[in-house]
């Protein structure tokens, strides 16, 4: 619990140091994601941000990681409201996007291992989602 | 006095030159969020929080984008 608290603290440092993502910027970056999502490079992580099942391009590292910044500033702002860690937000966030996950792409429970979810496969859900 | 200046100033530009350029190389960081596999995954907080969850990704398409966008000139 200690070291979940000195991680959120580390992620709410990080949020000041980085300016908001311009919605233009933000736009073309879902495009890119959602195709390397269905071409199995990137996945929904089960921390509710977006990981790497394989090495990206330069230019789609930067677009993810856009995103993740963003959906960081999400989680620590509904944490404050809801007075809980953005970690809890995060994994929150998961469980419902996990749902979204379509076959072909790859996801990461948290074993920390990527799988692709199959043809006939289900939505991956963790017992812990509820 | 002129030589309190001259001891100053570089002082001075020492101090405020960082500062300066503190101020404007804002950018994202170059590191990546770090997975942390060792979360505390409290399964009461998640059921709690999944309403807000839901408006969350709602109300952010940008940061949670699903399907492909719309083709020009179509309704959204």
């Amino acid at each position: 619990m200690k070291s979940l608290m000195l991680h959120s603290a580390g992620l709410a440092v990080g949020m000041f140091a980085v300016p908001l993502t311009s919605a233009p910027a933000v736009a073309q970056s879902s495009a890119s994601v959602v195709s390397a999502r269905a071409s199995g490079m990137v996945g929904e992580r089960f921390d509710g941000y977006l990981g790497y099942a394989a090495t990206p391009s330069r230019g789609l590292r930067v677009q993810v990681d856009a995103i993740n910044i963003q959906r960081r500033s999400l989680y620590i702002s509904l944490a404050r409201r809801r007075a809980v860690t953005p970690q809890d937000v995060g994994i929150a966030t998961a469980c419902q996007l996990f749902q979204r996950v379509s076959v072909g792409e790859p996801y990461m429970l948290n074993d920390g291992l990527w799988r692709r979810r199959g043809p006939g496969q289900p939505v991956p859900r963790p017992d812990y989602c509820g | 006095m002129i030589r309190t200046q001259r001891i100053l100033a570089p002082i001075a530009a020492a101090v405020l030159l960082p500062a300066l350029t503190g101020c404007i190389s804002v950018k994202a960081p170059d590191k990546p969020i770090e997975i942390n596999l060792n979360v505390v995954i409290r399964q009461e907080v998640l059921v709690r929080l999944q309403r807000d969850v839901e408006q969350l990704i709602q109300q952010n398409p940008g940061a949670f984008p699903t399907t492909p966008p719309q083709p020009p000139g179509s309704p959204q």
